[in-house]
């Protein structure tokens, strides 16, 4: 499954960095072609309401999302698991704040965190990644934290501090390690999470510029056109979200199956 | 969308369209009229009516033994009670406030029951068609409560504004003459659910009208679930807002007819002279003439909006083609490029703009719209567009602001008058809320003589007023109307549907053939 | 630490929880950019008219005190007036909440009847072709944004085939005052209204129009379901006493059912109660799409129209629901594993 998952994700981000090259319209240039046109040997996927080539905006489309996602998850990384640590390994007066910070955070309705957040900081790559990191900080906190907590009380976590191990020793040798692969499947999951969402604050109107063409733009302006039986305008941005999502998604269960050796028969 | 549909406080579109639903005005517009001027005013609860020579006093007179829909008596005091009302209650964000009916109407006397005369301050050409909108209409004085302003100590009394209330329909309306009394009214959070509207036979033109005894309102969100439902059969007339696409299939779609309108919702891009290089005529004029009005509207429009060259829209008294006339059909490359020229841009040296859009559904289509004028902008080969879309609250907050370049606007009348297309857009006072700059000492004369214009000399002041805004390029105009914005999709077996260029949605006039 | 105390301790956390809750969004629409006050003027503004909006909207005071205003007032059950409508905020959400309720028990309904059944389904068949389709299945229903799936159940169901509506709660056919289609709107939730007053026309309808809804963001709950109660009933199927009951001769669907799924349930259980919390996000998205006036709806209206009061008051009425729902999921969890107290 992780092998699956992996040459998806490979593809479609090599699809992507290429695009320039391989697509065989500019992706934002209208009128190439008959508006709301059907799938032809000159678009094989069909033009949009305004002419655009959509086989060329499904190259193209997919770099804010990966961005995004990639990005906020590399901010969830970077801040959610050194939180989570701390907070497992800390005694009440450290973790206590920290959870309830969380908590509160995790009861936020994830989504109008993420428009309000959007809304706050404006538009681009950098702001939206922030946006949707903000959501799920909270969850690789959790995780990480639970973990750390069972991990701690373990025979060879207390060897290494009766041995003199510091506590950064000891966090970042020994208990992070262990922590990782957890996160791996996290990780995995939300940034098929982090795509599924980017999608949707496109859809909302809150999404990056309208001069990059992008999966969640295109859906929801197909509709329209879907309405009005021009099928492929929806159709294949929506394949492609879910096959990137799908991607990471397949990875994610694949790792899960993989470092869970109890699930093995 | 507000919560009332008291003619003193509601200022929204669709509260409005209730008002004309439910209530009457004493003077109006025939349906699917043609003529906007005062020749093509017609009866309502006013028979009659005269203008004084100084054009100061106006006089109606009114028809005898009409009733409210609960059974009291109208005459001439409900009138001026409703306009004093209007005047004393003063809700800053409500329509006799933006309107400044205030400045306009000094005082409302009844000479007797079927009598009514207002005593203007000063002349207004525009007091006519002023009447005709819904603010003006009266309202059944039983169904308001007290209220402590009056209209020489105006306040902002809430309590007095008659509001949606949940447990009862009749209280909620305070209207009552029109040709629909109200019968249900469901809200869920801050949306409207369902509205039920039933023949009020105290109606004065009962039973000619309402053709349909029954009318169910029921709301969506946006184009696209209104296209679905209306596609899907759930409801037997749409109206306003649809996208492009769905325009286009519904009018080939035989079980479903479409009525494009020639309303007078009309798009324009705004300059803000404020800010450098948009204070330099010369890139102004350049823009007016780049513009390519054509593919705009057959891109994302699919030709069903009409190209527009002056602020007043076609079908208004007193149009003139004026950005035609100075720049040509458009686009004219050749023209820009000369402009511009005169200031230095070339194709090597290009002027960079920046375009601001809206992206939350506010207008039809801006994105598309944002990207279809940047090609055609840049395909002058010396003019660079970056394009930068905010949602509605933040371009809304900006424009007053001042801090934007160009950014595309809209305008849905308040009522149908020229003065209602110039004044609030090229006046150095009136046009504050565009916060774009523009002062010119010549238009504001020629704007405060078309508030005296009387109809031998308005023609001609209008035309030196569109002219002049040709000239001076503070507005591009772009398109109005079209079936995107004011459009209504019907099936096949619905008939009576009259769109014109009020905006005005008559309920009262569908009926169902077969 | 004894279960009472730590129901009690878990009890009194919410408060600050939700405190600091409020005040995170308290600051947050407040940096919002765009001003609410002249959001209420289309077009032209004079600055007295402003000032007075402003004034109503008890904007022109310093931002301690309108937090001071805002927190008394919560305390005393009061969630302000909405700055868009100048009406009470708190009956706006109640009229609201039960189209949400609606749509989420109906979609938990289908994502827990799917997941489960399918998640058992393949751990009984695990390591074959079925267990493999299976799986793929949850994965791509979990990647399929919520919309798309939403537009293209519309289009098929309600715009190429007219068997279901394409949005909205109900069809609303001439009503006898109160009522929408015949339905007495006593709890807002049309199908217990429906059933309550015996009318059957009413309960159709209403089911007819959460099908699609609750089946798009219901199948996207489905994968989580599925995973889980698969890993589960895998490792419940694997354990001792597992082996020791099939030793015995019990039949196979017997040791499934009664030791494997009674195990598998649990977390299944505990599970419901975290993804409530994530069902909002799918709410807003599904309620979007389906013309569904709930609070997901009311959320984005109030962003779009920066009614601070109403944002806050949907936030803080949404973070008490799930920090009592989660309340209750700590609260079974520490009935059920002792190990785990505060």
């Amino acid at each position: 499954m992780v092998v699956i998952g992996i040459a998806i994700v490979v593809f479609l981000v090599a699809m992507t960095v290429l695009s320039p090259v391989i697509a065989p319209h500019n992706p934002t240039a209208l009128s190439v072609g008959p508006a709301d046109s059907a799938p032809s040997l000159a678009f094989p996927m069909g033009t949009n309401r305004l002419g655009e080539d959509i086989f060329s905006r499904m190259i193209a489309g997919g770099s804010t999302m990966m961005e995004v996602a990639g990005l906020s998850v590399l901010i969830c990384f970077l801040i959610g698991v050194p939180l989570g640590l701390v907070a497992g390994y800390s005694r009440r007066m450290v973790d206590s704040p920290l959870s309830l910070l969380m908590d509160s955070l995790y009861a936020f309705p994830g989504l109008v965190l993420a428009i309000a957040i959007a809304a706050v900081l404006g538009r681009g790559v950098v702001n939206l990644s922030i946006a949707i990191a903000v959501v799920y900080i909270p969850t690789y906190f959790r995780v990480v934290r639970s973990q750390v907590l069972t991990i701690k009380e373990l025979p060879f976590v207390e060897a290494v501090k009766v041995e003199g191990g510091g506590t950064l020793n000891v966090l970042f040798r020994q208990i992070f390690p262990n922590v990782l692969p957890s996160i791996a499947v996290i990780a995995s999951i939300n940034v098929a999470d982090s795509v599924i969402t980017e999608a949707g604050l496109t859809y909302l109107g809150l999404g990056v510029n309208v001069a990059a063409p992008d999966w969640g733009f295109d859906i929801y302006y197909g509709y329209q056109s879907l309405l009005a039986g021009a099928w492929w305008t929806v159709l294949f941005p929506g394949l492609m979200v879910v096959l990137l999502a799908g991607g990471f998604t397949f990875i994610g269960e694949g790792l899960s199956e993989v470092l869970n050796p109890r699930l093995r028969r | 969308m507000q919560t009332t549909i008291d003619p003193a406080d509601a200022y929204d579109y669709f509260g409005i369209n209730m008002i004309d639903n439910l209530g009457a005005p004493l003077i109006d517009f025939a349906p699917g009229t043609t003529n906007t001027g005062p020749s093509g005013l017609v009866p309502a609860l006013a028979t009659k009516w005269s203008e004084s020579a100084d054009g100061l006093t106006y006089t109606f007179i009114l028809r005898s033994g009409v009733k409210y829909d609960d059974g009291t008596p109208f005459n001439s005091t409900d009138v001026a009670f409703s306009v004093n009302r209007g005047m004393a209650i003063y809700d800053p964000n409500g329509a006799f406030n933006g309107l400044g009916v205030s400045s306009i109407i000094g005082s409302v006397t009844t000479p007797n029951a079927t009598a009514v005369t207002f005593h203007l301050k000063a002349p207004f050409s525009a007091f006519l068609s002023m009447m005709t909108f819904g603010i003006m209409y009266p309202v059944n004085p039983n169904k308001v409560s007290k209220f402590s302003c009056t209209v020489a100590a105006p306040c902002n009394d809430e309590t007095g504004i008659v509001n949606f209330t949940s447990s009862s329909a009749a209280a909620s309306n305070p209207n009552g003459l029109g040709p629909y009394t109200l019968t249900s009214w469901t809200r869920s959070g801050t949306k409207d659910v369902q509205m039920v509207l039933t023949a009020n036979p105290n109606y004065w033109d009962y039973p000619a009208y309402p053709k349909t005894h029954t009318i169910i309102i029921k709301f969506y969100p946006d184009a696209t679930s209104l296209a679905a439902a209306i596609k899907s059969g759930d409801v037997d007339i749409a109206y306003r807002q649809f996208a492009t696409t769905d325009i286009e299939s519904m009018m080939t779609n035989p079980s479903l007819k479409v009525y494009p309108s020639p309303g007078a919702f009309i798009q324009y891009l705004v300059i803000n002279e404020n800010n450098a290089p948009y204070n330099d005529i010369n890139v102004r004029q350049g823009i007016a003439a780049a513009i390519n009005r054509t593919d705009l509207i057959n891109t994302v429009f699919a030709g069903t909006a009409t190209p527009l060259y002056s602020q007043i829209p076609v079908g208004m008294a007193y149009h003139t083609d004026a950005f035609k006339t100075a720049y040509g059909a458009g686009p004219n490359y050749t023209l820009a490029r000369q402009l511009l020229a005169k200031s230095g841009y070339t194709a090597s040296n290009k002027l960079t703009i920046s375009l601001t859009y809206e992206t939350t559904g506010h207008y039809p289509q801006s994105p598309d719209q944002a990207q279809v004028m940047a090609k055609d902008l840049e395909a002058s080969g010396v003019i660079t567009v970056n394009l930068q879309g905010v949602d509605w609250p933040t371009m809304h907050t900006d424009v007053r602001a001042g801090s934007l370049g160009v950014f595309e606007y809209g305008w849905y009348p308040d009522f149908i008058d020229p003065y209602d297309y110039t004044t609030p857009f090229l006046s150095s006072t009136g046009a504050s809320w565009l916060n774009d700059g523009y002062n010119s000492s010549a238009m504001d004369s020629l704007l405060s003589q078309s508030l005296s214009a009387t109809t031998s000399t308005a023609s001609s002041i209008y035309g030196q007023i569109q002219t002049l805004q040709a000239q001076n390029v503070p507005i591009v105009p772009l398109y109005q109307g079209g079936s995107n914005c004011c459009g209504a999709v019907t099936k096949t077996t619905v008939g009576g549907v009259y769109l014109d260029v009020t905006l005005i949605f008559r309920l009262y006039t569908i009926y169902e053939t077969t | 630490m004894s279960l009472k105390s730590y129901i009690i301790t878990r009890a009194l956390l919410t408060i600050p929880t939700v405190l600091l809750l409020v005040t995170i969004v308290f600051l947050i629409v407040r940096v919002l950019p765009g001003d609410p006050a002249l959001l209420h003027f289309g077009k032209t503004v004079n600055p007295t008219a402003l000032a007075a909006v402003k004034h109503a909207l008890g904007l022109d005071v310093p931002i301690y005190a309108q937090y001071y205003n805002y927190i008394t007032g919560l305390f005393q059950g009061n969630l302000g007036i909405a700055f868009s409508n100048e009406q009470p905020v708190a009956p706006q959400i109640l009229s609201a909440f039960p189209a949400t309720l609606e749509l989420s028990i109906g979609s938990m309904m289908v994502a827990v009847i799917v997941g489960v059944l399918l998640g058992v389904r393949s751990s009984r068949k695990y390591g074959s072709v079925e267990d493999v389709v299976i799986r793929t299945f949850g994965v791509v229903v979990y990647s399929i944004p919520v919309f798309f799936l939403g537009l293209i159940l519309i289009s098929v169901f309600a715009i190429a085939f007219h068997i279901l509506p394409s949005g909205g709660r109900i069809e609303g056919l001439v009503p006898t005052g109160g009522t929408i289609f015949g339905v007495h709107v006593r709890t807002g939730l049309y199908t217990v209204d429906s059933v309550l007053a015996g009318n059957l026309g009413g309960l159709v309808d209403a089911l007819r129009h959460l099908v699609l809804p609750c089946t798009a963001l219901g199948l996207y709950i489905s994968a989580v379901f599925l995973r889980i109660t698969r890993s589960n009933m895998l490792e419940a199927l694997g354990q001792e006493y597992v082996t020791a009951a099939k030793a015995r001769g019990l039949k196979e669907r017997t040791v499934l059912f009664s030791y494997g799924l009674r195990n598998g349930l649990l977390p299944v259980l505990t599970i419901m109660g975290l993804e409530f919390a994530g069902l909002m996000g799918g709410a807003i998205l599904t309620e979007t799409t389906f013309a569904w006036n709930g609070i997901g709806t009311y959320i984005v209206t109030a962003i779009t129209d920066r009614d601070y009061i109403a944002i806050q008051g949907a936030v803080v009425f949404f973070g008490i629901l799930v920090s009592l729902v989660s309340l209750v999921v700590d609260i079974l969890y520490a009935y059920l594993d002792p190990r785990i107290r505060y």
